[in-house]
């Protein structure tokens, strides 16, 4: 193979620039994750403690084996939304290692408004199911919550992808031979007496777990009823008399070990369609990613370099290195997993699109998992390129990447605008996972572009009555959403919304991409069949 | 010579006397329990008899069958190890009248000097000096009160019949002395089937040496030397060394002299051990005799480069002494340790279970039984292994045991590697300031919770600053997390867990690791690559440089003339929870620590106790624990009977909580 060459001169005061700049944002990003671990602050992880109760994170932390990886996603979900009440949404998920086999697991927090489900915490649970579907994971979930969050019941409750989709997926999950475990931690009220329910084995805790339709102030209300939480669904209730759960845990410590033999007992296997090679460490220092990445989006950059610093030993066999120079194609492996690198150099022509659409067909035929790293700001415009038709050939990269059936990783190394966003496979097109690196932006245009057209359509319309506006006049126009854009285009925005799987330090891209593969690979990946290329 | 040996005898001392028939062309014949059947004793000897089932007493305290087995494999003669029926004058005579050969002192020796009371009787005679005690028939509580007051407090009981510390206690007061006899009552009889007791003046800081003497039918005697046995806990020796740091030629030839005296006048043969207490002003009282091959026997072995187990066979084959005294040279010094399956942060609670990794330590003597898979059962004695330094000094000895003891290691079993390494490297047994009270004095068990900040960073930082290349990013060992933030790293020494978190320096190299309240910046020095330094990292821990030995699943570091062991975080497991569960005490519910046999229900249902109350007496391993209350309350239920073999985490009472007064009045009408 090549290995890749670099051209970046640590000792530059450009480099310096760009590091201090990226460690800034680096910095935060920290900082926001180590205030989201806080949960529900100190008074109520007091009270949790006082119940003999481990925390969310801690409760993962034990179930998983000791000095493995734990892929968590989408910590800073609800950033900034529902008053910043919510830290990660209530709910902790990830992918981890349990019994020397990768498991989904959800955790509510329920220190977190008793880990009920805002909109955003159903959401969060849906997507760890997708994954668990996606990679054919077994699931566990560590259920401590009171259901929905019921202020914002309108936004939970009723529509296809809300509370009611968590045991539609149980269903679908189980029927598909992908475990369902749950692990009642805490309360399991009304909807949430499914999640054990609808599970395959379900483990109870002693005086902490209950699991029933409805809780003794209901049954009061509803028949009169006196009955304590225990008696009406506590765990000896469920393992003896209902047969609602199946193991009886002394505490959470009990409960957790329980599970790690539920899951030893899941057969599984993974499918490697091909030898994986020795691993072998970047030839680059991947700190100097810092240095490299501009601090300006609209600065160009070789993605040649950021590659350099992911992939093994550095080496990369391009793909049509002279055609369509937009866009790197090329292979390569990641912790010893070959991988087909699809890459932004540039904004997308139609030479681009087609190499773009080739090369992921090869990668299909040979069932090699794709890594996209975006870094696009669109597709050329102008009477040239549509006259040569851009919008077939970018069509035809958009549909290569839709029907790719090989497992599909995004990270968002810069710009995500536009069209651009499909064809390097955003969250529509399904990726197995997609990150976004703190300097990333992602909008429908870059901000300045859309104040721009918004400007120029005012103009035009203000031109058709022979009006104007003064500098200062547009300059106050296109202001608003020069704001707005920065704001939503905010990697921290997208992230609390759950466009992407989190935000992450640039230098744990290749940790992150090495083990979404391996994970991958618990699926078998199936032959894509491509539908109809404009040709 | 002897032809066919039956060692009637498990563990390591079966595999050691069989090493040297071995050697010297003598066929071995194993016998064993139940529970043995796949002992690495068995395996190592040309013919394995089965005895009966895995209690001891059914098995090898077994006298007829272990006979059966010699006439069976048509054994020439028997030897008894330590232990078991080694001191018992019956089975000697038995085998005798059976017509094998006994490799041990004649019956007549054994019942004169094997007894305390009688042993202490013949050393009156002689003049040897002896500790104020009472040790008459009359086992009465009035009269061993009476002499306890007469002898003065504080008072050591003793089981007339054995030794090896077992059924010992102190007594401080006249008030303890009934609870402590009943249990050393029961404790002898379960060790030794007797159970009469003496009492004894309790000395504070004796010295505990012994000397070696051995015997042939022709009537020649002779000493090997002296042994100081003072590193003890619970009375059970636990380090052995010879010559002692207490004992110069002029004290060697009266200890000498006075053993010698001892065993002449018993007509002693073969293998004997007279020990002593030696006092702080060098004055030394006579103790009991062993008439039988001491656990202790390999440091005698190295510094006079003779097998004691060689001369045992000879002379029970009639041959005579192959030395006299005036050929027995001594050279250097030799220190020896007890690995023994117990956790001494548990009060020394013995442990079962099976190795699952044992690293032996090289460039020592190391005799032992165990090897990956060994099943440790709770039957019979915990010693795992005996590791046996030697040096021409005291100081070089004791230097080899310490790397000895660092490259020891055990999964499987709780084990007291840890204290024993503590103790060899602790200043006062450098400077042989000894006593029979050091581990208890020294705290040297407490200290084994202690990990310097500074270690433990170390430690934790390991797995973040050299991560490994496994094949599978999932199966390394690497606890990476979103961030490289917070991983948690959990290293345990002697058993106990010491948390710390693991961040990723923002800027550069390195890793800050959190210690309780405190941050620690650890970097590495030298190469981060996973293939070099492979088993042995340097770090820089706040600017202090330390050496981390890293082997699969452990890791050691020496800070400040002290090394510390670590065993990497284990996975939770059902049976270990389980069995916490039952240690800790779930409310309500009092399990079985381990595997045990019920020896005493001291309560009946609906009993009211207080906290502390004594409630269940379990033995395990040949030794008694009291389960105690741990709270107030009432027995709800009892779910065993004295007698019953449990498994550990058994449930055994129900302690409901206290009763209200009023229904505590109603009970009482």
């Amino acid at each position: 193979m090549s290995v890749l060459e670099t051209r970046i001169d640590p000792s530059s005061a450009e480099f310096a620039v760009n590091r201090e700049h990226n460690l800034r944002l680096v910095a935060e990003l920290r900082q926001r994750l180590a205030s989201v671990k806080q949960g529900g602050g100190l008074e109520a992880v007091r009270r949790h403690r006082a119940r003999g109760k481990l925390l969310a994170r801690e409760r993962i932390e034990r179930l998983i084996d000791p000095r493995t990886p734990f892929l968590e996603f989408s910590p800073l979900a609800a950033n900034g939304m529902y008053d910043d009440d919510a830290p990660s949404a209530g709910i902790i998920t990830g992918i981890g290692t349990v019994a020397g086999k990768q498991v989904a697991i959800v955790a509510n927090d329920a220190t977190v408004k008793g880990g009920t489900y805002y909109p955003m915490t159903v959401k969060k649970h849906l997507r760890l199911q997708e994954v668990a579907e996606q990679n054919h994971l077994p699931c566990v979930y560590l259920v401590d919550s009171g259901g929905a969050f019921l202020p914002l019941q309108a936004d939970v409750f009723a529509d296809r992808e809300h509370f009611g989709r968590i045991f539609f997926n149980q269903a679908n999950l189980s029927s598909r031979g992908i475990a369902q475990v749950a692990v009642v931690m805490g309360s399991c009220t009304a909807g949430g007496a499914y999640v054990p329910a609808m599970s395959d084995e379900t483990v109870i805790v002693k005086g902490t777990g209950t699991i029933f339709i409805g809780g003794p102030p209901l049954v009061k209300a509803a028949t009169g009823e006196v009955v304590s939480a225990e008696d009406l669904g506590g765990a000896d209730v469920h393992t003896r008399v209902s047969g609602v759960a199946d193991y009886f845990a002394e505490d959470d410590l009990h409960a957790l070990a329980i599970t790690r033999r539920i899951l030893a007992n899941v057969p599984t296997r993974k499918h490697l369609p091909w030898p994986v090679a020795a691993v072998r460490e970047p030839r680059h220092d991947p700190a100097e990613l810092y240095g490299i990445v501009p601090t300006d989006l609209r600065k160009q950059f070789d993605v040649r370099e950021v590659i350099a610093r992911l992939v093994d030993n550095s080496d990369l066999d391009e793909f049509k290195a002279s055609y369509g120079t937009t866009l790197v194609t090329g292979f390569a492996h990641i912790m010893g997993y070959p991988v087909g690198i699809v890459a932004n150099n540039g904004i997308l022509f139609s030479e681009s699109s087609l190499k773009g659409a080739h090369f992921v067909e090869l990668c299909c035929a040979r069932k090699i998992p794709l890594v996209f790293l975006q870094n696009i700001t669109g597709f050329m415009v102008g009477r040239e390129s549509e006259n040569r038709g851009l919008a077939r050939d970018g069509a035809k990269m958009v549909m290569a990447v839709a029907n790719a059936s090989v497992p599909k990783f995004t990270v968002i190394l810069g710009s995500s605008f536009g069209a651009g966003n499909y064809g390097m496979c955003g969250r529509a097109y399904g990726p197995r996972q997609l990150w976004m690196w703190p300097n990333a932006r992602i909008s429908v245009m870059g901000g300045q572009q859309a104040a721009s057209v918004l400007l120029q359509v005012r103009l035009d319309n203000l031109q058709r009555d022979g009006q104007d506006l003064s500098p200062a006049e547009r300059e106050a126009f296109v202001l608003p959403t020069l704001v707005t854009y920065e704001t939503e285009g905010n990697p921290y925005f997208s992230t609390a919304r759950l466009w992407d799987d989190g935000i992450i330090d640039p230098l744990d891209t290749r940790m992150v991409l090495g083990l979404g593969i391996s994970a991958a690979l618990n699926a078998e990946i199936p032959p894509t069949s491509f539908g109809v290329f404009r040709m | 010579m002897i032809e066919r040996l039956l060692i009637a005898n498990r563990g390591e001392i079966a595999v050691r006397v069989m090493r040297t028939c071995q050697r010297l062309g003598v066929r071995t014949i194993a016998v064993y329990s139940d529970a043995d059947g796949r002992a690495p004793h068995v395996a190592s000897a040309d013919w394995a008899v089965r005895i009966g089932g895995s209690p001891a007493a059914q098995s090898y305290l077994n006298l007829e069958a272990i006979l059966d087995a010699a006439r069976q494999t048509r054994a020439t003669a028997i030897h008894p190890g330590y232990g078991f029926l080694s001191e018992s004058a019956d089975f000697a005579q038995a085998a005798i009248d059976a017509g094998f050969i006994w490799v041990g002192p004649a019956p007549a020796a054994m019942r004169a000097l094997g007894d305390k009371a009688r042993a202490r009787a013949l050393a009156e005679r002689l003049g040897v000096p002896l500790l104020p005690g009472y040790h008459g028939d009359d086992q009465s509580l009035s009269t061993l009160g009476d002499e306890a007051e007469r002898i003065g407090y504080p008072v050591l009981i003793k089981a007339a019949a054995g030794g090896g510390g077992r059924g010992m206690r102190v007594v401080d007061s006249a008030q303890a002395l009934a609870s402590a006899l009943e249990a050393a009552r029961r404790e002898a009889v379960s060790s030794f089937g007797d159970e009469r007791v003496l009492l004894e003046r309790y000395v504070r800081r004796p010295r505990h040496i012994e000397m070696q003497i051995f015997g042939d039918e022709r009537g020649q005697l002779v000493h090997l030397g002296e042994r100081e046995c003072s590193i003890q806990r619970r009375h059970q020796k636990l380090i052995e060394e010879s010559p002692s740091p207490a004992v110069d030629a002029d004290l060697r030839m009266r200890l000498a002299d006075a053993a010698l005296r001892l065993a002449r006048a018993a007509g002693y043969t073969n293998a004997g051990t007279v020990e002593f207490l030696l006092d702080e002003d060098r004055s030394f009282a006579f103790l009991e005799v062993n008439a039988r091959l001491q656990v202790e026997h390999p440091v005698t072995e190295a510094i006079t480069g003779l097998d004691l187990v060689e001369w045992q066979l000879r002379v029970a084959a009639g041959e005579p002494l192959p030395l006299a005294q005036d050929e027995i040279a001594f050279d250097g010094h030799a220190i020896e340790v007890r690995v023994i399956a117990e956790d001494a942060l548990a009060g020394f609670l013995p442990s079962s279970g099976t190795i699952e990794h044992f690293a032996s330590p090289a460039g020592v003597r190391v005799d032992t039984w165990i090897d990956a898979a060994t099943v440790v059962s709770p039957y019979y004695d915990s010693l795992l292994a005996k590791v046996v330094a030697y040096g021409s000094t005291r100081q070089t000895a004791a230097e080899r045991l310490g790397e000895a003891l660092r490259q020891t290691w055990i999964d499987g079993v709780a084990n007291n590697v840890d204290l024993l390494l503590a103790i060899v490297e602790h200043p006062a047994f450098l400077a042989s300031d000894l006593h029979t009270g050091f581990v208890d004095e020294q705290q040297v068990v407490e200290s084994l919770r202690e990990v310097p900040a500074t270690v433990l960073a170390a430690v934790s930082a390991l797995d973040a600053l050299w991560p490994s290349a496994g094949d599978d990013p999932w199966l390394g060992t690497t606890t990476w997390r979103l961030g490289r933030l917070d991983e948690p790293a959990t290293w345990a020494r002697a058993g106990r867990d010491h948390p710390a978190s693991v961040s990723a320096a923002l800027d550069g190299r390195g890793v800050d690791v959190r210690v309780g309240d405190d941050v620690l910046r650890v970097t590495p020095l030298g190469s981060t690559d996973a293939d070099v330094n492979v088993g042995r990292k340097r770090v820089s821990v706040q600017g202090a440089a330390l050496t981390v030995w890293d082997h699969d699943n452990r890791r050691m570091v020496e800070w400040q003339h002290r090394s510390y062991r670590f065993g990497a975080p284990r996975p939770l497991a059902v049976e270990h929870v389980t069995r916490e569960l039952g240690a800790s005490g779930a409310p309500g519910r009092l399990s079985a620590p381990m595997p045990a046999r019920i020896v005493k229900l001291a309560v009946v249902r609906g009993d009211h106790v207080t906290q502390n109350q004594p409630l269940v007496v379990l033995e395990a391993m040949k030794m008694e624990h009291v389960l105690e209350a741990p709270h107030a309350g009432v027995i709800v239920e009892i779910c065993v009977a004295v007698g019953d073999q449990v498994q550990g985490g058994a449930q055994l009472i129900v302690l409901g909580p206290p009763a209200e007064p009023s229904a505590a009045e109603q009970r009482v009408e």
